[in-house]
């Protein structure tokens, strides 16, 4: 059986470094050198893929796609079997807050789905307003997703998304 | 009086609700709006998930009282809460009530972290003075807030408390602040004993989550996950979380100390009539239980 976890964010959000940190493979990632400043020396142009191998029957896919909605194409290779989904939004990142509205309605994301918000990059500035406005996008939704702000290279935040996805699993 | 509801479901439910209340929302002399912030509602729309299907019912921030939705959600049902609201009298322009002096501190700042006004509050002695201002998650102390002022503000029965609206101006002397939520949130994690909820007036309450820590940030135990997931899913008493759940006493009162005074947890009157949680039954799937052992639960 191969279920799915969609990690869908923008640039820069986090995506390949938390499916890094998860996988049980090494991720397979389809990085380029970038072409202009994005403040790396590297990003994906198309899919990140690793995986979880939870018994000898079941793999737990972890697919890293663009959250921007014109790539909304690449979207549909994950919908189908999708168990859960993570939401990466960059602090203070204005086009990832407002393409929100859009991934929430695409993959249907009502409460007994497991989804979870994670707010990235929140070293230096903090995170409050960003919490502040994706709440208010859930708000009107009646969805009460939880929303962390969390380091996407640190190992235990990973662990922390996962467990609360199954945490919310088990509770449906 | 104008009341305030929210809804802390989705999809049909809330649809339903802000459908109603756009026909029609004058009830019986109140004005009644929809709010998106379930923290700032005067009334709160809430559905419990339960073996055999799933009960709502209103619950009144203001004074705690519960007020089943019966049969189900529906136009009729809706329009007649509206109806019984628009009959209380919900006070909505009263401050918070007089302050016990004799009441804990954590009690004074608990209900002043559940109460829905957006006030501040201000804890004085002859030494310190702490303006608490939730609104706005912050703290202001004219001394160093460290674990010294906790102990003060614990320690000291003779402080005056003054509740102030949210538009008054601090005083200059309140020149050190903290996040409101980090510092509630400790206080209520230091705590492993019920004394804060023994102080309550309601009996056996039941316990509803209506909102996430974020536990990217604040300090928390594994068990919190489930306890918040559960939580959501269905309002629960003390007992219940123990027997459903299989909690330690002493980590619940942690959680409940500091999901309470953080306001991210809400009380909910238990009535003698109300379902009880049960136990889910055994044989969660292997996809769940495998991944559980995975990630260390």
């Amino acid at each position: 059986m191969h279920k799915k976890v969609a990690f869908i964010g923008s640039v820069g959000s986090g995506k390949t470094t938390i499916i890094d940190n998860l996988s049980s493979i090494n991720t397979v990632n389809t990085d380029v050198e970038s072409s202009v400043d994005i403040g790396k020396e590297m990003t994906t142009v198309g899919i990140d893929y690793g995986h979880i191998v939870v018994d000898q029957e079941t793999t737990l896919g972890l697919y890293g796609v663009p959250g921007q909605r014109k790539f909304s194409f690449i979207w549909d290779f994950v919908k189908d079997g999708l168990w859960a989904v993570v939401i990466l939004v960059r602090n203070r990142d204005r086009e990832s807050i407002h393409e929100l509205d859009h991934l929430l309605d695409y993959f249907d994301i009502q409460q007994h789905m497991p989804c979870v918000i994670g707010i990235t990059h929140v070293d230096s500035e903090s995170g409050e307003s960003t919490i502040k406005k994706i709440k208010s996008t859930l708000q009107p939704r009646g969805l009460n997703l939880p929303v962390y702000t969390i380091d996407a290279r640190d190992k235990e935040c990973a662990n922390l998304i996962m467990r609360t996805l199954i945490a919310i699993e088990e509770s449906q | 009086m104008n009341i305030r509801i929210a809804c802390a479901m989705g999809g049909r439910d809330l649809a339903l609700i802000k459908s109603i209340l756009s026909l029609q929302s004058e009830y019986n002399g109140s004005q009644l709006s929809f709010t998106e912030d379930t923290r700032q509602s005067d009334v709160l729309v809430v559905k419990d998930y339960l073996d055999d299907g799933a009960v709502y019912y209103a619950l009144n921030r203001k004074n705690g009282q519960k007020t089943p939705i019966l049969p189900n959600l529906n136009p009729k049902s809706l329009r007649h809460l509206f109806s019984a609201l628009g009959q209380q009298s919900l006070h909505a322009n009263q401050s918070i009530a007089a302050v016990d002096q004799l009441k804990p501190f954590k009690t004074i700042l608990l209900e002043y972290m559940q109460a829905n006004s957006d006030s501040l509050m201000m804890v004085a002695s002859s030494d310190w003075c702490v303006l608490f201002d939730k609104d706005n998650n912050r703290m202001h102390a004219n001394r160093k807030i460290d674990q010294a002022l906790v102990q003060a503000l614990i320690d000291q029965p003779d402080h005056d408390t003054e509740i102030l609206a949210a538009s008054d101006p601090l005083p200059a002397e309140l020149e050190h602040s903290a996040a409101l939520e980090n510092w509630c949130w400790q206080l209520g994690l230091d705590d492993k004993t019920q004394n804060m909820l023994k102080r309550l007036d309601l009996n056996d309450p039941k316990f509803k989550l209506i909102s996430w820590p974020n536990f990217g940030e604040l300090k928390f135990k594994p068990e919190f996950i489930q306890l918040c997931s559960g939580l959501w899913h269905s309002a629960m008493t003390q007992k219940e979380i123990i027997q459903h759940m299989g909690v330690e006493p002493a980590l619940l009162c942690q959680f409940l100390n500091a999901t309470l005074l953080t306001g991210h947890l809400a009380m909910v009157p238990n009535h003698d009539t109300d379902h009880t949680t049960t136990a889910k039954p055994t044989g969660e799937s292997g996809f769940i239980f495998n991944l559980k052992r995975l990630f260390g639960f």
